[in-house]
């Protein structure tokens, strides 16, 4: 029942995410960031949370431009490193790999702010093992250069990060770019 | 004001705990090695095993080295033939939860209990201990096998039960994965294929996790384990990741944190046996248990 909801969901994202993409102002996009990873754990821990170091590469596939918001469907990618060693332990590094889709929404020219929610499937670095979690993200983004083909923005993004048995905050630096295939205005 | 605070709260949730939580006490380590020869016992000689007392011996001089300078103690369980069920080291069942219970008994929460097994296993994981008759007979006349020389994976958990520091097991025998307990909240991969339905299934499952008894195992739970000569291919690898030299017994340089992970990694890629084959006799596949943690042992 859960499965299917799931695919309700994609679906859902999927479909909200083509509709405007077929009317134009379409474009791909390519983000990524470096973050501090703070896991706290829900289990009892030798501290209250462990650090690590997270870097983010998302690939935007299905992307609209509106005159102050858009929004694109995107696969991310994130490598979390193993956190400092604490005690006997360490939490462990892994990689995942996943869906998500971006809003945002401009206040001014220059700056505008983003929200992202997805899914994602995570492989630990060293052993056989794999889990799934919910991530989300906001932040502001700043416009740093435009040309009519391509925009680029510098970001901040504060991100949530929803594991069974850690929910992890993440804040961080990094760039997005925007690319345009058909230049802006034509249809 | 309430900006003030959200900064402070901020800052001290990103300054990161390891940094400004003083660092435990280093605890002790004790190494509990156990290992069987089967020599003496009734069962065929053909599977006597040769590796297993090597694979015990160089062991614990690996972690005798590895912690050099700590406060580390070792105990050997033997058999080898010469034996005496007086000898409270003879390696029977009831001796052997004796020990372990003992030495869960006095640990603190900053010491790590390693306990090593090399020896038989039958398929539910039990390990093949000494039995407690002069004859040393695991095989009654009629054929069967002696309950009393078995201890099972629950057994061994249960002796485990007032440990408060790390526990890992070492297991070099056959089927020894009975022993990795599933993870509550990851999904292992080994021969098996990844249904994103199960993965995301288990996510929203009651169980949680918990720290759990750290397990390193030669095999996966429906799998036989193999020895060379001289040790047990995943014993033979283990100690090679552990930075023992054993030509030259002694310790070399390891340029990186020791943890199971690490171990696994290590036999993964180096034991003198295929990972994966069609007959069960002809690989061994390592197990670990997963969730968020390693256990860090140097």
């Amino acid at each position: 029942m859960k499965g299917k909801r799931l695919y309700l969901i994609v679906l859902l994202i999927l479909v909200t995410a083509g509709l405007p993409a077929a009317s134009g102002e379409q474009y791909y996009a390519a983000s990524s960031s470096l973050s501090y990873y703070l896991g706290i754990p829900h289990f009892e821990d030798e501290i209250p949370a462990r650090s690590s170091l997270a870097v983010s590469t998302t690939v935007g596939f299905l992307g609209y431009q509106g005159s102050n918001w858009e929004t694109v469907l995107q696969a991310h990618i994130y490598s979390v490193s193993d956190s400092l060693p604490f005690g006997n332990y360490r939490a462990r590094g892994f990689n995942s790999l996943g869906l998500s889709i971006l809003a945002s929404w401009s206040l001014s020219d220059r700056f505008s702010l983003f929200i992202q929610g997805g899914s994602e499937v995570n492989f630990y670095k060293q052993i056989e093992e794999v889990f799934a979690s919910f991530s989300f993200k906001l932040g502001p983004q700043f416009l740093i250069a435009e040309e009519p083909t391509y925009q680029m923005h510098l970001i901040v993004p504060l991100s949530v990060h929803l594991r069974k048995e850690i929910t992890a905050l993440q804040a961080g630096i990094g760039i997005r770019y925007l690319l345009f295939p058909f230049k802006r205005g034509d249809t | 004001m309430k900006l003030h605070f959200l900064m402070l709260l901020s800052l001290s949730l990103f300054l990161g705990c390891e940094l400004i939580t003083p660092s435990p006490t280093e605890g002790k380590t004790h190494h509990l090695a156990i290992a069987l020869s089967y020599v003496g016992t009734n069962i065929r000689s053909d599977d006597y095993l040769d590796g297993t007392l090597p694979d015990a011996i160089e062991l614990e001089k690996a972690f005798d080295a590895l912690f050099a300078g700590k406060e580390h103690t070792s105990t050997l369980m033997l058999q080898d033939g010469n034996d005496d069920l007086d000898d409270l080291l003879l390696p029977t069942k009831a001796h052997v939860i004796e020990k372990i219970e003992s030495l869960s008994d006095a640990m603190d929460e900053q010491d790590i209990l390693i306990i090593s097994y090399s020896g038989h296993g039958m398929e539910d994981g039990s390990l093949v201990l000494y039995p407690p008759r002069n004859d040393g007979s695991i095989f009654s006349k009629s054929g069967s096998m002696y309950t009393d020389v078995l201890l099972t994976v629950e057994e061994l958990y249960d002796a485990l039960d007032s440990a408060k520091g790390s526990v890992l097991l070492l297991m070099d025998s056959c089927y020894s994965g009975n022993f990795v307990l599933e993870s509550e909240t990851s999904y292992s991969l080994i021969e098996r294929n990844a249904y994103l339905q199960k993965i995301y299934d288990q996510y929203f499952t009651e169980g949680s996790y918990t720290r759990p008894v750290f397990v390193l195992a030669a095999t996966t739970y429906d799998n036989t384990a193999s020895e060379t000569a001289s040790h047990g291919h995943f014993t033979q690898a283990l100690l090679e990741g552990l930075g023992w030299d054993e030509e030259n017994q002694r310790q070399r340089e390891v340029d990186q944190t020791i943890s199971v992970d690490y171990l696994y990694q290590y036999v993964y890629y180096h034991q003198d046996i295929a990972l994966n084959s069609v007959n069960s006799w002809e690989y061994q596949h390592p197990t670990i248990t997963g969730g968020p943690l390693d256990l860090i042992l140097r």
